[in-house]
């Protein structure tokens, strides 16, 4: 199995497709934080953070008392940020109004986006590409089970989404680094039942970036499952990559008249609305959530696999 | 000798049509066995179900014990196979791809792999990519990939296809000696009947899916009947023709301008011409018309799908 992922990453990283995917990515972080630097220098910093958490929980405050039909999530949301703005300035833990390397890589996390595509790319291709080289001849004559060859394969579609998504994580630190400076006095309080807590930046932004890689990996579950049954990586990857830039999109237009939208893929796959309160279905719940993906990922796997490996292997 | 592989009543019905009907025959260690027919008879399909990228829909095949229903596995791990063209990762460098197919496969040392290389003379550019070899040096690339773990079989489907004359001699030459100095089992498929002559042992006839005949290359040049070519003088024709048809073995008589072509065994000759001889005809010659592989595969597969 060792030997197999090592076979499948070699053919990964031997063609230069996938070193164009990481340097586009990179660059398109570097563009990024030049584009953030250039618009922090034009405008001075001249508040002071209190001031700012001031105006922030004043807005809220409005959005409490206007809004008639809130959610209930929504509110308790609300309510929550409230609370951490009167820790804040009851404790004086200060808010970065100037970006620094941690607020920086929490705003790239919207890169992984790109990350996402490229996945999907590789996802959608190989196991396609193996039938159209016509290598897979070669490949399954070999004393190794399909359902092995197929699962090496997929599990090198998770370690190349592990490594994007470690190298964006990464190379956002050093370039945040490097332009907005390490100093910075910011502190992540969570709202937490009623609670405040400080939590780690760190171990903050690895669950955003974490909760991030599961919604891509499941596009790319769904591409590989594609590229398996079809055998046709332009089909697997121009299917995949219209459901990521649509999908979230009808999903959400579905979800405001009708209630069985949240049994869509994409309803589900966005973890981080849980955070927000912003729950696309009222009534959604992460664990709701979680289910919904865990019969998604099982129904993909189970056509991926039962396909594979029941079909005859012509042309 | 042993059986290496053996097949079964193998069937093949693809949406109601029999592809493959019935197939029922064994290779042994140390043979070069071909696999004949004119296109679309099945060939390839029946080496894709030996290998397992096909599953047959009745019958079964066993390599050296293991079936591949059942135990694909074990089965397939004594063989070493071509599928059509070789097909290799391009971007690769053949050495690459060597060290992909070993990674698949127990007990490949890389001494191993080195002599590989060397035995199908790619020593000088193993370290290229695969994109800039030429067709015989991929086709030979596909051998060492087939051979890497002394395979008990080795299938070969067109191994001669693409290849000029020279490269053509060559893989015959590396099919003969696999099989004779490593006592490897080949099955090789081809049209080309020329060819089949000079590397196999045995040859099985492929039509529309079935079976119409194996034997062995020697034999079927050897023995039964030949065609003789009679020229005798045009008014003695037809009673020629009589005398030859009274033989034992005399069959098969057909007039072509003032020659008898006939079908007879080589000691009835004799009988032949001195019964003429009495009766007074008058015959200038009669001699053998050399009847080549090529000829029976027409007349067995009925003269209409010809390669």
């Amino acid at each position: 199995m060792v030997g197999l992922i090592q076979n499948e990453w070699i053919k990964l990283f031997k063609r230069p497709g996938t070193y164009v995917m990481a340097a586009v990515l990179l660059l398109f972080i570097t563009a990024f934080a030049a584009f953030t630097k250039y618009e922090t220098s034009k405008q001075a910093h001249e508040t002071n953070w209190k001031q700012e958490v001031q105006a922030e929980t004043a807005l809220y405050q409005k959005q409490l008392a206007e809004s008639a039909g809130i959610t209930k999530e929504k509110k308790e949301f609300i309510e929550g940020q409230i609370a951490v703005n009167e820790c804040r300035l009851a404790e004086n833990k200060p808010v970065d109004t100037a970006p620094n390397m941690w607020s920086f890589v929490e705003s790239a996390n919207d890169i992984l986006q790109f990350a996402g595509l490229f996945i999907i790319v590789i996802a959608g291709g190989i196991v396609a590409s193996e039938f159209s080289w016509g290598t897979v001849k070669l490949l399954l004559i070999r004393p190794i089970s399909r359902s092995k060859v197929l699962l090496s394969k997929y599990a090198t579609v998770v370690l190349f989404g592990l490594f994007l998504t470690m190298l964006a994580f990464l190379f956002s630190v050093v370039i945040g680094a490097l332009l907005f400076g390490i100093e910075g006095e910011s502190v992540h309080l969570a709202y937490n039942g009623g609670q405040i807590v400080e939590q780690n930046i760190l171990f903050y932004l690895l669950k955003l970036y974490g909760l991030n890689m599961l919604d891509l990996l499941m596009m790319a579950t769904m591409a590989f499952m594609i590229s398996a049954v079809f055998r046709n990586s332009s089909l697997a990857i121009g299917i995949s990559l219209f459901l990521l830039f649509t999908g979230p999109n009808v999903t959400y237009l579905l979800s405001m008249r009708y209630d069985w939208a949240k049994y869509l893929l994409f309803a589900n796959t966005d973890l981080t609305q849980f955070q927000t309160g912003d729950a696309m279905v009222e009534g959604m719940t992460i664990g709701f959530s979680l289910t919904m993906l865990a019969l998604y990922f099982a129904f993909f796997q189970l056509l991926a696999f039962g396909v594979f490996q029941k079909r005859d292997v012509a042309a | 000798m042993s059986v290496v592989v053996q097949l079964e009543n193998v069937t093949k019905t693809i949406k109601g049509r029999k592809i493959i009907d019935s197939l029922h025959f064994s290779v042994h260690e140390g043979e070069v066995f071909g696999f004949l027919g004119p296109n679309g008879a099945g060939k390839t399909t029946t080496i894709r179900m030996i290998v397992g990228l096909m599953k047959m829909s009745e019958g079964d095949i066993f390599i050296s014990g293991h079936s591949v229903r059942t135990h694909f596995e074990d089965a397939i791990d004594n063989v070493g196979a071509i599928v059509e063209n070789p097909e290799l990762y391009k971007f690769l460098s053949g050495y690459e791809n060597l060290k992909q197919y070993a990674r698949m496969q127990k007990g490949i040392t890389k001494q191993r792999l080195d002599k590989v290389v060397e035995l199908v003379g790619l020593t000088d550019r193993i370290h290229d990519k695969v994109k800039t070899y030429s067709l015989g040096m991929r086709q030979r690339l596909g051998i060492a990939q087939s051979i890497l773990h002394r395979p008990k079989v080795l299938i070969l489907d067109e191994p001669t296809n693409g290849l000029d004359p020279a490269g053509i001699k060559e893989i015959r030459q590396y099919i003969r000696d696999l099989a004779e100095k490593e006592d490897m089992a080949v099955i090789v498929s081809s049209h080309l009947l020329s060819e089949m002559e000079m590397m196999c042992d045995r040859i099985g006839i492929l039509q529309k899916g079935k079976m119409i005949g194996v034997q062995s290359v020697r034999g079927w040049m050897e023995d039964g009947l030949e065609t003789y070519c009679a020229d005798v003088e045009k008014n003695d024709l037809a009673a020629a023709a009589m005398c030859i048809k009274e033989t034992a073995s005399g069959t098969n008589v057909k007039q072509e301008g003032n020659h008898l072509l006939f079908s007879a065994e080589r000691s009835d000759i004799p009988v032949i011409i001195r019964l003429l001889a009495e009766r007074g005809l008058s015959v200038y010659e009669v001699r053998k018309v050399s009847k080549s592989l090529e000829d029976r595969f027409l007349e067995i597969t009925g003269q209409q799908e010809v390669v």
